[in-house]
Parts: structure tokens; C-alpha cells; sequence
């Protein structure tokens, strides 16, 4: 972190030379805008991290929906961001992401990291944001929407700008400069944006977590002319931070605390997090403005990017060393779900587990020193440490370019024509970050140890490399490279004709993909080192819609679209980590959607209206987990995905005076598996595959929302702004868990430990699980009243705006935002066994200990910025 | 320009990694594990513990220890690689005998390797036997209506009754020969050898403990006295790491705990370097 710090000033300090200041204008913003743009600053903040894909190993990324005509669409991505509301509750790569007209969503899956561009707000608010049936001059609109973001200089308004905060969320403070010239008479435009955020393990508002970024952007446009012009912009934001970890109701309970975090300890009485991530991605795009004539122009950028995402994890190859396992939980000891009532010796564990829990905070987290003896005990014996941190590495190097043409044709007609090339090369590798005092450790696969011979070649990671030591650096367990290639042409035309405004667009892509293994793995030795044939797919859709204008401030509109799209990079192989072998199976997954909007927009009233239907098929989705009901990890594949998307929104704002405005937003949808899923999965410890179906039909997307409704005061007066909201949010679903839903898990269960709730097999042996076993686990749902006030003061003739806002007043801290259902079996299919050799089965129950985050309670984040 | 020059710098100067480099613990004030305040006063012998709580070695019998007297033993034998499951098998430096002290935990083997010595509290123990092997541990029942009987400690507990004592030295662990004329319920529980021998089946291929079927696997000694099946066996978990290695096919010596369930032998090899083939 620190090198990379000082390499990231050394960059800034020589860049700053090059550039004189010249001439300067005054700030355009106008105080009106100033709640807007204190707005966003706050908007980026209270983002957690699974919400803006800090998170690699989180797929439930936020959209960032957004509009510049709808009122749904602006509001809804800030207002309900306490909740991780995600629009439609499409996974983020629906929607796409454009710097100056080029396309960076991730190359593997798809996705963008909002977090690549935190604590430079500034810099950020130029967006050309584009419904999903909006056309616009950079892209055929994905099923989520798409966004371009301008990081031309001359965008930035010149003048100077700082920024202060105080906080009490993910962090705790934040600094930021911002400076730009605006375009000079010679034609130059500077500007630069530098921006820290920090919390430390006492302030952050998760306990045991922290937050370290520093961010910075520079742009440098040269106007040649009147038809050329060039821009370079480069920024990054160095990150470290700390995680939190989702934990149980029962956890939660015992640490009387819904923001228990269960990834901290103490280290010789300091406390210490076991997950920390460190995330920097340089980038740098150079862009090319070509003003053809009057009627024709082309903007063309290149962009180039090297993320380097790592993230810590603490691993054992013994007893799960982490404070919320559920062997420690009191629950463990007998059915405190209603079973038989507990002999005196389990109430007395029960009891004992529960002083434990409550009687002490260092039990309920890591005990880092028993970590370290126990390696260091191992030492004298010459053993393999067993408690360890390890690093999963996900750094990719992306080059990009997006060229678009424009060509205004005549008054009523627009045609863009756009060429995409991205090339992705993601490396994904292991290393040991810190060996807790071990001094031995071997590239094992420990899930194989014990189903071959001693010193058989399966249980060697590395065949290349058997014997090697892993050194503290050292790469291990899996080192592999995926590769990406894509190319897309798209066109659109729009038409303003009368009272109709209408567009067409369509695409089409090539995508090829291929692997490229580092290690020889020892159950997969003929097929997991060196490249992988190529895998090529060619996709391509369309849309069309039309928007009327129905007179007296009214407007119909209507679209639809299909598209095929290739399979993303990460969900196209079996076990990256172990071989090369692609998914049986893997095709386009094909994506229909259609709208149908109304809106009105007169003086007192500005409304608008939508419903949806999409339908996604033949999608593929992967998984990997550990799957105890054979003691293995394990790496799952469904294919054949089909999902329901539907829904309707509404945003109606309403100018009841000049200065006093009433919001109302809300959206209910569904969001579903349509049929159950083909799975294929491959256990560690084993080369074979397994096939099964997954009774997923009927599940929801997890992780926000499907029901939202908000209603919103806004009062200005004299330079000061109110505004007041309420937001009622139900429906939230919790990530269900695939391999309790095996259809051979559901027979056993059925078969095995059927109480008569479960369900039945027919006389043709077709299983018929009840909703005692499928049903998805799900929130109670929640309100939350968050309200802000500001006003702008004015110091030495220019601006100081003030904004305190204050989310979750009524301090609801029962709010659960979401979670996951936890993938071990209550019906322990292979039973335990006892010390004595009996089996016995499993009294915790898994299927009603999900594992959930919850809001914060009330919070604050108080802003000052002064523009000079 | 110099503004942002000095925020960049001042940025710079205060960003410091938050996740440096640490330092290994301080451990002079005694291990992280167990309870260091336990004192070696009133130190008896598994044998005096014996004659104290006469009904050690009966099945479905568990007695609370209620006196205060502590054991100081060494570890023989633990979970090193799965095979003795739950459990430690200690015995006494100057008399070799022999106990087990049932545990619920795995890794046990990371805080008490071989040649461990531990000074534990008994007071609040539980001394029993299951199919009369005597162990240390807290009282389990299947059932309201079933007898209890001795049965794995919550690991808690037992950090709450044992003391490590200095460093493990498993040079002070030396096993005894194992014979036919031992006494079980005397020796039971001890770390032994057994010299010589061979395995019925061991054709190369067959496995100490593959797995499907059962969570443990019999194999039977090939050599008189020790082929009676009724009397010897070797008892291996198909959770051991060697579980899948192959048994060897001419003469071992096989050290191990030797337990006794019901008044045969159970040999428990710890680890794969306890088979020692014999080079012909």
C-alpha cells in the first residue's frame, strides 16, 4: 500500500509541472445545484461494499440506475441505496458502463466497479445516463441501462473546490480537492481531483473494520481546433480495507449487536482483521473528438487498465478457527427449534456456550494468539502450519477502444454507428500472505488427503512443484490466466418525426476465450496446465422503441428488445481454479425485454409510469463452495437458466409551491427462476463430474428489494434546503443456497429424514419437495426515515455549502438488508460421528440460521464544501 | 496547481498501511491455551485416581470427580492425522500408565503434540469407561431414558481443566513392546508396538480404511496369537490421512494406542510413520 502511495505521488508531483495554470473562470455551478451535487457526494458514501463490487467475491452488484428524464430512474439509485437496491434486481452486467464512449465493464464477468471511481466525485458527475429504451450516442442501451461517463477536462468547471466530511459509516473522514481550468484561449483545459477516505479499527462504524483510499484524476484536453481535439485522463484510487462478515440471528443475539462482525481478533491484545482487500486499478484513456462537420462527427478513445484486486482470508486445514462456526454456538447442543427438550447435560452445554458467547467479547472473535501457538507447536514437530491467511489475487489487464460515429442525416434523423474492441487478460492466482508463525507449509490439496495413497499425485496442487515449500509471497493452491476478445459493431438510428420520437438499434459481437493454467494439478493432470482450446460465440440483438407525445404535457412510450450475449469469461469453466475444461453446454444466453411507459410533465407535476416484463434463457451461473455432505469443496455449473423479470414503477413529483416539492417513488417487482437448472458439479478431492437438477424454479434474485415505496419532502427557503424522506422497503430475499436443492439432496432428505413435513415421493419415484424444504429464506423488510439539511453560506464572495445528513432517524436497526442461506446440510447426509463411534445426527439447523447483514442504525455524514 | 500539490503530499504522509507486517505473540507469560492459573498442588497418579473412583472401568458408569486433585501426564497420542478422533491418550512418565481424556474438538494435536506434558485439574471431570476403556471426559446420553456414560468434553471445558507444561518432548515418549500376555484392563490406553506382523488381505491394493459404507474399518492380524479377530484388531478411521494408503504386504512392527472395547484389543495407529514395514 505504501509503495503504491508513493508511486501514485511521485506521478502526481511530476504531472503537476507540466501543467501552468492559466486562465480561470468562476464557478458556473449555481447554489441551486449545490443540493444536487451535495447529493452525490453523499450517494457515493453510504454504498456499502458488496453494493459497489468492492467485493470480488459478492456477485450482488448494485445498478446504479439513472436517467436524466425519469423520475423513478434519478431518484430511486440514491434514495434506496441504504437497502442495496438494485433496479429490476438485474445483476449489474445488464447494465453497461462507458468512459468517453469506450466500454470498461469488467472483461470476466461483466460487471463494473463502482468503487474504482469512489472519492473522486467531481470528476464523476458528467453522465450521459440512458434508460433501457433510451437511445443515445454511445451504445444499443443494455436491459439495465447504460451510462457514459465524460472525463474531458474541459467538463470539469473551472475553479477550485474542496471538500471536507465527517462521518460515522465505512468511514469516518474525507478530504478532497478538486481544480480546473476549464478551456483556456489556447485551448487547453486542465483538471485534477485528489480525495482521501479513512477510517480506522476504533472509528469505523463496523467494528474491526477500516478504510484507507486515497484517490486521485487528472485530465489534460488540447483543443487543436475547431474539429480536433484530444484528451488524456488517467486516475486510480488505491484502496485497503476491512470487511465485514454476514453472521446469524443466534450470533447477532449473543453479541447483542446486529453489526457484529465475526472477521476480527485480537493479536496480542490488538485487534487484527482477517479479511483485508487492496484494490488499485490505474487507468488511462486517451481521447480523440473529431468534429467531421457540421453534421458528422467521430469520438474514438483508447483505454487501458490494470486492476490489481487482492483480498485476505483466514484458512486452516483443521478446526474452523473462526469465532461464529457453528459448533460454538449454544444452539449446537440441542434442537432449540421446538425438538425434544434437552437432557440436563445438553441444557448444561447450551448454558456453558452461552456464557461463554456473552461473557466475554474476545470469545467472539479470532483468537489470533491461539493461531500462533498452535503453528508455532507444529514447528517442533516439523508439521505444516494450520491456520494460515491467505490471499486470492484477481488483477486484470484490460485494453479497450470505442469508436462512434455520429451523423445527424437531417432535422428528424440520427445515426450512430459504433465499434467496441476489448482484450481481458484476468490473473487469478494464490498466494500465503502470513503464515501465523508456521514455519512449514506444502502446496496440499488437504480435501484429497485421505481418499488416495499417501504421496499420490492427487494430492499434489502442482505436480510441477511437489515438494516445494510455500514461503510467506509464495503463489499456491492455483495460478491461472483467463483470456478475453471481444469485438462489437452496433448501430442507431433515432427519428423525431410530429409528435413520435422513435429509435432503432442493433449489435453484433464476436467473443472468443480461452484459459491458460499455471499449475499442473495433481487430479487433473492431463488437463490443467498450459492453454485451453478457444471457445467462440457470436451474439447480437436489437431494440426499438417509440415514445409519443399524447399533448397537455403527456407521453406514451413503448420498446422492445432482443439479444443474445455470449457467456461471461467467469462462468464459463467447470473448475478455473483446477482445469481447463469448459461448461457442457455453454451457449448465448438470449434476453427479451419490453416496456411500456406513460409520463406527464406539466408545471406542478413531473410522473412517470412503467412496466416491464424481460425474460433471460439458456444463461449459465457458477458457484463454488464448500459442500460438506461430502466433505469437499466443490465447484457447481447451472446451465440452461431461466429467469422472469417483471414489474412496474412509478416516480411522481410534485411542485406543490416554488420552493416546496413532494416525491413519491415506487417500484414492485418480480425477479425468478422460471424452471429448475441442469447442475454440474466437481468435488476437489475428485477429477469426476456430477449431474443433478437444481429445484430452483420459483427463487427469487437475492439481495434487495423487490418492493419499494418512498415518499419525499423537499423544502427550500432563503439558502437553506429540507429534505425529509420516508422508505419502506419488503420483499428482500436472501441468496439461496443450489445444493440444498439438489434433487438427489431433496430425495435423501425426503427418504432419510422425512418428519412428514417435507414432502412425498410419488409411485414413479418423482420427488414432490414442500416449501418446508425450498422455501427461500427472506427479510421481514423494514422503513427508514433519512432526512438532510443544508444551506450555503458565502465566505469571502464565494460559496460554502453545508449539508448534514442523517439516514435511519427512527434508528431501525432490525432491518435486514440481506444474506445468504448457509450450504450445509441440518439432515447431515453422512451423519457424525461421536467420540465413542455412534452416529448421531445433526442438531443445529442450518436451514434457519442464514446468514444476514443488517442497516446500520442512525447515522450521520456531515459535508462542507467551499468552491473558490 | 500548489494546492493540490499539497493535499497530494498530505495525503501521501498520512496514508499508511493499516494492515502492516505483525509481530508474533509474547507467549513468556504463558501458552494461550488452557488455564495457566491451575497450581501442582495436590498431584496424584492415574493409579491413586483409579483406587479413588473405583468405578472407573465399568461400562455406563460416569462419576464426577468431586476432589481436588490434578494428573500430570504426557500426550502419547493424538489426532495428528484423524485416526484417534476426540480424543488424547496420555500416560504417566514414571509409571507408563495409561488414560484417555476424551475431547470435543479436532486439531488437538496442534496444541498438545506428542510428548506434551499437561497438568489437569480433575475436579469437575468426569471418570468412566466405554466398553471398559477408561477415560477422562463430561457424562452423554442418547436419550432422557438411556444410561449416560462418559463421553468427549466441550473443548471449552477442558481449556478450563489443563495447564501445558513447558514445551512437547517426544524424546520422554517411548513405546512399549505390545504382547499377548499384557493385561487389558491394565495396559489399555498405552502406546505400544506390536512387532512382526502381518495383515490379512494385504495384497497390495487393499487400504487400511477406504471409504463408502461404514465411518471406520477392521483389519485383523494374519500372525498367531494375534489373528484371533474375537481379541485383536486394528480399528482405522476412513477420515485418517493414510486411510487409502495401502496396507503393507509382508511384516510390519505397528505402533499405535492400544484401547480395549470390551475386552478386545483396538489398535489405533496415529500416523503413517507408526507402520514401519520390515525390510526382508
Amino acid at each position: 500500500m505504501t509503495k503504491k502511495l508513493q508511486l501514485v505521488a511521485s506521478f502526481l508531483a511530476m504531472a503537476s509541472l507540466g501543467f501552468a495554470q492559466e486562465a480561470k473562470e468562476t464557478a458556473t455551478d449555481s447554489i441551486s445545484d449545490a443540493d444536487e451535487a451535495l447529493r452525490q457526494d453523499n450517494a457515493a458514501f453510504v454504498f456499502t461494499e458488496s453494493q459497489l463490487g468492492e467485493d470480488d467475491d459478492v456477485t450482488q452488484n448494485v445498478i446504479m440506475v439513472n436517467s436524466n428524464t425519469n423520475v423513478f430512474n434519478s431518484n430511486a439509485g440514491y434514495l434506496f441505496s441504504p437497502a442495496r437496491y438494485k433496479f429490476r434486481a438485474y445483476n449489474s452486467r445488464y447494465s453497461d458502463i462507458y468512459f468517453n464512449g469506450v466500454q470498461v465493464n469488467n472483461g470476466e464477468n461483466g460487471q463494473f466497479n463502482y468503487s474504482t471511481i469512489g472519492g473522486m466525485n467531481d470528476a464523476t458527475r458528467n453522465i450521459d445516463a440512458s434508460g433501457v429504451f433510451e437511445a443515445n450516442a454511445f451504445s444499443m442501451s443494455n436491459i439495465g441501462g447504460s451510462s457514459n461517463y465524460n472525463f474531458r477536462a474541459s467538463a470539469i468547471p473551472a475553479g477550485h473546490k474542496v471538500t471536507l466530511s465527517g462521518a460515522n459509516r465505512n468511514y469516518t473522514a474525507r478530504a478532497m480537492y478538486t481544480f480546473g481550468t476549464g478551456m483556456t484561449k489556447k485551448g487547453w483545459a486542465f483538471a485534477g481531483t485528489m480525495g482521501y477516505r479513512w477510517a480506522n479499527m476504533n472509528t469505523a462504524a463496523v467494528e474491526g473494520t477500516f478504510y484507507n483510499s486515497l484517490s486521485y484524476f487528472l485530465s489534460l484536453q488540447k483543443q487543436f481546433n475547431e474539429r480536433h481535439s484530444l484528451n488524456l485522463a488517467t486516475w486510480g484510487n488505491p484502496t485497503e480495507r476491512a470487511q465485514q462478515g454476514a453472521s446469524t440471528d443466534e450470533a447477532y443475539w449473543l453479541a447483542n449487536d446486529r453489526l457484529y462482525n465475526p472477521y476480527w481478533g485480537y493479536q496480542d491484545g490488538k485487534k487484527r482483521a482477517s479479511r483485508v482487500v487492496n484494490n488499485y486499478e490505474p487507468t488511462a484513456i486517451l481521447t480523440w473528438d473529431f468534429k467531421i462537420n457540421d453534421r458528422m462527427k467521430l469520438t474514438t478513445s483508447a483505454i487501458g487498465r490494470y486492476a490489481m484486486y487482492s483480498a485476505t482470508k483466514l484458512n486452516y486445514s483443521g478446526t474452523n478457527p473462526h469465532p461464529d462456526y457453528w459448533k460454538r454456538f449454544p444452539s449446537y447442543n440441542y434442537d432449540v427449534w421446538g425438538g425434544t427438550a434437552p437432557t440436563s447435560d445438553e441444557y448444561d452445554a447450551w448454558l456453558n456456550a452461552y456464557n461463554l458467547w456473552t461473557g466475554s467479547k474476545a470469545y467472539r472473535q479470532i483468537d489470533f494468539d491461539q493461531l500462533y501457538f498452535a503453528n508455532q507447536q507444529l514447528n517442533a514437530s516439523g508439521h505444516d502450519a494450520i491456520y494460515y491467511i491467505e490471499r486470492k489475487h484477481n488483477d486484470h489487464l484490460f485494453f479497450g477502444l470505442g469508436s462512434t460515429y455520429e451523423w445527424n442525416i437531417d432535422k428528424s434523423h440520427k445515426l450512430h454507428v459504433g465499434l467496441q474492441l476489448a482484450s481481458n487478460k484476468g490473473m487469478h492466482y494464490q498466494t500465503m500472505d502470513d503464515l501465523l508463525g508456521g514455519k512449514y507449509f506444502h502446496n496440499r490439496n488437504t480435501y484429497a488427503e485421505g481418499s488416495y495413497a499417501d504421496g499420490a499425485d492427487e494430492i499434489y496442487y502442482d505436480l510441477r512443484n511437489k515438494d516445494g515449500e510455500v514461503k510467506e509471497g509464495d503463489r499456491f493452491r492455483y495460478d491461472y490466466n483467463l483470456f478475453m476478445q471481444k469485438a462489437t459493431v452496433w448501430a442507431g438510428l433515432t427519428r423525431d418525426k410530429l409528435r413520435r420520437h422513435s429509435f432503432i438499434a442493433a449489435k453484433l459481437s464476436g467473443t472468443d476465450m480461452w484459459r491458460d493454467g499455471k499449475m499442473q494439478n495433481g487430479i487433473c493432470k492431463d488437463y490443467s496446465y498450459g492453454k485451453s482450446g478457444k471457445a467462440g460465440f457470436i451474439d447480437g440483438g436489437f431494440k426499438m422503441g417509440t415514445n409519443v407525445n399524447l399533448g397537455r404535457g403527456q407521453a406514451l412510450s413503448v420498446g422492445a428488445g432482443y439479444e443474445q450475449r455470449a457467456p461471461q469469461v467467469n462462468v464459463s469453466f467447470v473448475s478455473p481454479e483446477m482445469n481447463n475444461n469448459f461448461v457442457n453446454n455453454l451457449r448465448n444466453e438470449e434476453a427479451f425485454t419490453c416496456e411500456l411507459g406513460y409520463a406527464v410533465n406539466n408545471k406542478w407535476l413531473q410522473m412517470n409510469l412503467t412496466a416491464y416484463y424481460s425474460h433471460t434463457a439458456k444463461g449459465t451461473e457458477w458457484q463454488n463452495f464448500y459442500f460438506d455432505d461430502v466433505n469437499s469443496f466443490t465447484y457447481v455449473s447451472m446451465t440452461g437458466v431461466k429467469k422472469h423479470y417483471y414489474g412496474a414503477e412509478l416516480g411522481m413529483k410534485f411542485k406543490v409551491t416554488s420552493n416546496f416539492t413532494v416525491n413519491l417513488l415506487g417500484a414492485i417487482a418480480e425477479a425468478k427462476y422460471a424452471a429448475n437448472t441442469d447442475v454440474i458439479y466437481m468435488l476437489s478431492n475428485k477429477g469426476d463430474m456430477t449431474h443433478d437438477i437444481c429445484w430452483n424454479k420459483g427463487m427469487r434474485e437475492s439481495g434487495t428489494p423487490l418492493a419499494v415505496v418512498s415518499l419525499g419532502l423537499k423544502y427550500s427557503v432563503k439558502g437553506w434546503y429540507f429534505n425529509l424522506n420516508g422508505n419502506y422497503y419488503d420483499r428482500i430475499y436472501l441468496s439461496y443456497s443450489p445444493n440444498m436443492r439438489y434433487q438427489s439432496t431433496l430425495r435423501d432428505q425426503i427418504t432419510n429424514f422425512n418428519d412428514g413435513t417435507m414432502g412425498y415421493i410419488d409411485a414413479n419415484g418423482n420427488i414432490h419437495p414442500s416449501e418446508t424444504l425450498t422455501a427461500q429464506a427472506k427479510s421481514n423488510g423494514g422503513f427508514m426515515l433519512d432526512g438532510s439539511i443544508g444551506h450555503t453560506f458565502r465566505i469571502a464572495h464565494h460559496p460554502l455549502n453545508v449539508n448534514l445528513t442523517v439516514t435511519n432517524i427512527t434508528n431501525n436497526r432490525k432491518f435486514c438488508t440481506g444474506g445468504y442461506e448457509q450450504s450445509r446440510s441440518t439432515n447431515y447426509t453422512s451423519k457424525e460421528n461421536d467420540s465413542n463411534g455412534s452416529q448421531v445426527n445433526r442438531t443445529y439447523n442450518f436451514q434457519k440460521n442464514p446468514k444476514k447483514f443488517y442497516a446500520q442504525g442512525i447515522n450521520f455524514m456531515l459535508n462542507l464544501n467551499y468552491r473558490f | 496547481m500548489k494546492y493540490l500539490c499539497g493535499l497530494c503530499l498530505l495525503c501521501v504522509l498520512c496514508a499508511a498501511c493499516q494492515d502492516g507486517d505483525w509481530d508474533a505473540p509474547d507467549f513468556s507469560g504463558g501458552a494461550p491455551y488452557g488455564n495457566n492459573a491451575i497450581t501442582d498442588d495436590n498431584v496424584i497418579t492415574i493409579a491413586q485416581l483409579k483406587a479413588q473412583y473405583p468405578k472407573y472401568a465399568q461400562n455406563y458408569t460416569v462419576t464426577e470427580i468431586t476432589t481436588d486433585c490434578k494428573l500430570r501426564v504426557r500426550v502419547t497420542g493424538n489426532d495428528v492425522q484423524g485416526n484417534l478422533y476426540n480424543s488424547i491418550a496420555v500416560q504417566e512418565d514414571a509409571s507408563g500408565d495409561a488414560l484417555i481424556i476424551a475431547i470435543g474438538g479436532s486439531d488437538l494435536f496442534a496444541f498438545m503434540p506428542v510428548g506434551q506434558e499437561l497438568l489437569v485439574d480433575l475436579k469437575g471431570l468426569y471418570i468412566g469407561a466405554y466398553g471398559n476403556q477408561p477415560q477422562i471426559g463430561t457424562p452423554y446420553a442418547k436419550d432422557a431414558n438411556s444410561d449416560a456414560y462418559v463421553s468427549r468434553m466441550d473443548h471449552s471445558i477442558w481449556k478450563e481443566h489443563v495447564k501445558l507444561l513447558g514445551t512437547a518432548d517426544p524424546t520422554k515418549v517411548t513405546p512399549i513392546e505390545f504382547t499377548s500376555t499384557l493385561d487389558i484392563n491394565a495396559d489399555c490406553g498405552k502406546l505400544m508396538t506390536i512387532k512382526n506382523v502381518s495383515v490379512k488381505g494385504a495384497n497390495g491394493k487393499l487400504t487400511w480404511a477406504p471409504k463408502g459404507g461404514d465411518n471406520s474399518v477392521k483389519r485383523y492380524f494374519a500372525d498367531a496369537p494375534y489373528s484371533d479377530n474375537k481379541k485383536y484388531i486394528i480399528y482405522t478411521s476412513t477420515y485418517a490421512d493414510f486411510a487409502n494408503t495401502p496396507i503393507p504386504t509382508g511384516k510390519m512392527n505397528l505402533t499405535g494406542i492400544w484401547k480395549q472395547f470390551n475386552g478386545q484389543w483396538e489398535l489405533i495407529i496415529r500416523d503413517a510413520k507408526d507402520i514401519e514395514p520390515i525390510e526382508e
